[in-house]
């Protein structure tokens, strides 16, 4: 039993030690409150250490820490519901978020990391995870493992959000430089 | 201009972030709080249960009839049924640590097939084990208002205005539950679509 509660606080250590910058920028895609975020973060940690408990090797460490992090972080966006279910968007609605021009004409101006935080926390859940692990660098077959989506299905959606990436940050100004 | 995605990961990638590893006993104490919190829950349920069983107490020693100690008997009954059936199968429950590292979509389409499930036949555990109390308690009035069944009392109009009542509130719940059941498949529907 003191065995298994070591191995259990042993491998939530390293995960944390491992992943835990990563955790932290899924938060940024969960919760725009710094506070809350910091709330969300505890959560997840606090899931992720109670997870190893039952982990047993099931999947790689990797795919468990992402998989609880936004499990997380779904159960947190529904806890909250700040905003209805309803304004969340699938990528394929994403046309309908402000333009980039409305976006400096209210606020003068919001950095390309602003607008990308916009884009992220007004998407669905599983897109939201989708896009978050698509930025981590994950290659399809390891989003397609976290997510529970073929291969051909994350391929396609992750077409889609980097044509969708493409339009927001095509409009106006220049987005990035190299 | 096309999105240069190297960038624009570089960019997420080095979001400002704090390195946070929690210590042992740091999450001992948030496994407490967190039991702490679903013990302040019980306790609040027990203790509604225990208002309930004293006004049911109150009533007895006002009317002591036997039809007061059967009515009494079935509002305890069918409440505790009620209430053991929201516990069991539609409360919102603590993720079980055995399905914490499923796919989002699989926790997703797991509550959502139980919420829809619980939803739709709320009708047979939760307003159900209501219902022998109300028609009970309808049926003895009645009775006791006289030997000529028919004849329309104004306390026989009390009580089919009652019973009309609690038939519209439980018809309502009943149909409140039928269209989030329908809403909860609607979701699940998407979340086929967006597997595919």
């Amino acid at each position: 039993m003191a065995e298994d509660s070591t191995s259990q606080d042993e491998q939530y250590r390293l995960a944390a030690i491992e992943f835990g910058d990563a955790i932290n920028r899924m938060a940024y895609a969960y919760e725009r409150d710094p506070d809350k975020r910091k709330d969300l973060v505890q959560d997840i940690h606090f899931e992720l250490w109670r997870s190893f408990k039952v982990f047993g090797g099931r999947s790689s460490v990797r795919t468990w820490v992402y998989r609880i992090a936004h499990n997380a972080g779904a159960s947190h966006i529904t806890k909250n519901k700040r905003i209805s279910q309803h304004s969340y968007l699938n990528l394929d609605d994403i046309g309908e978020i402000p333009d980039r021009t409305d976006y400096v004409d209210a606020f003068e101006r919001i950095d390309q990391i602003d607008q990308l935080m916009a884009l992220i926390q007004r998407l669905s859940a599983p897109d939201r995870q989708i896009i978050t692990l698509y930025l981590e660098d994950l290659d399809a077959a390891a989003i397609g493992d976290i997510t529970g989506l073929s291969s051909g299905a994350v391929a396609t959606k992750i077409h889609r959000i980097k044509y969708k990436l493409s339009e927001l940050f095509s409009k106006g100004e220049t987005y990035v430089s190299q | 201009m096309s999105v240069n995605e190297n960038s624009l990961k570089s960019l997420w990638q080095k979001l400002p972030s704090e390195r946070t590893v929690f210590t042992n006993a740091q999450m001992q104490a948030r496994a407490r709080k967190f039991q702490a919190k679903h013990k302040r829950r019980d306790v609040t349920e027990y203790a509604g249960y225990a208002a309930l069983f004293v006004l049911v107490g109150y009533m007895l020693t006002v009317r002591a009839a036997w039809q007061d100690w059967v009515a009494s008997g079935l509002v305890i009954v069918g409440s505790v049924i009620a209430m053991w059936n929201y516990n069991r199968i539609a409360r919102a429950k603590p993720m079980p640590s055995g399905t914490a590292g499923d796919s989002l979509l699989g926790s997703m389409r797991r509550e959502l097939t139980r919420q829809r499930d619980a939803a739709s036949t709320a009708w047979r555990w939760y307003i159900l084990p209501l219902t022998p109390c109300v028609i009970f308690i309808a049926g003895y009035r009645w009775v006791e208002e006289g030997a000529t069944l028919t004849e329309l009392t104004d306390m026989r109009i009390y009580i089919l205005m009652m019973t009309a009542f609690c038939v519209t509130f439980f018809g309502a719940c009943v149909l409140w539950q039928f269209l989030c059941a329908a809403r909860y498949q609607r979701q699940l529907d998407d979340l086929a679509r967006y597997s595919q």
